[in-house]
């Protein structure tokens, strides 16, 4: 079970470095608040795989208040994005 | 016409108790109660719209969406996966427009829902006055063409009808 | 029994850390901000629902499930509204490539209106 979250972790790492690279290339606002809306869900699922390594459930209502803040931080920046453009 | 006005006061109430449970984790009367109290609270401070008039749940309806939904969004998750590592140019795409055949709010809703859960899908833009969903289609020739997008979005409208429909709806597309 | 369930856990964690790899890589490759939108905001909803599984199958008390019902739950309703708020965005502050489009029949209508 290590071997295989150690495998996991590692693709997890990865795909958090894609996400970092296009955070910071941009080219536009929207592809910065996906890159982070990535980095979020990466890291949610970073934290259900300690919680499944371990067996506890106390950190799962993180994985509720990421989501949330991770939601509401993407359609705020949508919104930003359209009002900027269309002035 | 009571029984239904009241359902529609007490379901929040108790879905918003059910949730407030879930998140302390253990069922006691005192949190059931502080539940129910919070549960209030929020539905007498958000006022909130009716939607969904004359909508109807149907439990089969909904199992079979759910079970539906998870088959679509393996196969289609596994496709688009498949469209990010395979080397080569990237994929086809394409904005199309879909003319659904419902005239309930809730229902356009649910479809733009799941369509744009769905990997390879993603509503852009709804015109509600003419219940038209603009859906942007990635990789349009390994789904099998522009008509099989658009016959896979209306499937799914009439399997959200089969579990949320209201009659009117069930009349024109069933 | 325990050695089936322990396979099952760590093939679905693997499942889940793999399409959550192919977000990172999708974002990092595709063309423009639509296509991206799609390997950026859904596979990952898919990873993290096969974590949640594996959280699932390995949990002991059975009022947990609940949150993670409700994580999903959560996540499954909020995804889809974000993906489309920033695809809409994105559609109308023209970071779409035309050339990749066969066919955009909301431009069409759009200029008719």
């Amino acid at each position: 079970m290590t071997v295989v979250v150690g495998v996991c972790a590692a693709m997890l790492g990865l795909a958090g470095l894609l996400a970092m690279i296009r955070l910071i290339t941009g080219p536009s606002r929207l592809d910065r608040a996906l890159a982070l809306d990535v980095l979020i869900a990466v890291t949610m699922v970073g934290i259900g795989l300690e919680a499944a390594y371990h067996r506890y459930t106390a950190t799962l209502p993180i994985l509720l208040v990421v989501s949330i803040v991770g939601f509401v931080g993407s359609v705020s920046v949508a919104r930003f994005a359209v009002r900027r453009n269309s002035e | 016409m009571r029984v239904v006005t009241a359902m529609r006061v007490v379901a929040p109430v108790v879905g918003m108790a059910v949730i407030w449970i879930l998140l302390w984790g253990n069922l006691s009367v005192a949190n059931a109660l502080s539940g129910l109290a919070v549960g209030l609270l929020v539905a007498a401070l958000s006022r909130l719209p009716h939607v969904g008039a004359g909508a109807r749940i149907r439990i089969g309806g909904c199992l079979r969406l759910l079970g539906w939904f998870a088959l679509d969004m393996a196969r289609s998750g596994t496709r688009v996966a498949w469209q990010a590592l395979r080397p080569g140019p990237p994929p086809v795409n394409a904005v199309i427009a879909v003319a659904l055949r419902t005239h309930s709010d809730l229902t356009m809703v649910f479809t733009a829902l799941a369509l744009s859960a769905l990997p390879g899908s993603l509503v852009v833009e709804v015109r509600r006055s003419r219940q038209t969903l603009y859906v942007h289609v990635l990789g349009v020739d390994e789904q099998g063409g522009l008509d099989k997008a658009r016959q896979d979005a209306l499937d799914l409208e009439k399997r959200v009808i089969r579990a949320i429909g209201t009659a009117d709806d069930r009349r024109e597309v069933l | 029994m325990s050695v089936a369930l322990d396979v099952l856990v760590a093939v679905v964690l693997l499942l889940g850390a793999l399409f959550s790899l192919t977000a990172g890589v999708g974002l990092l490759r595709f063309p423009d901000t639509l296509a991206r939108l799609h390997t950026g905001a859904k596979p990952q909803v898919i990873g993290l629902m096969a974590t949640l599984l594996a959280i699932g199958l390995r949990a002991e008390a059975p009022l947990n499930i609940g949150i993670l019902l409700l994580v999903a739950t959560c996540q499954l309703m909020t995804a889809p509204v974000a993906a489309h708020m920033v695809g809409r965005a994105a559609y109308r502050s023209g970071r779409v490539r035309a050339d990749l489009l066969i066919i955009d029949e909301l431009s069409r209508d759009l200029s008719e209106s």
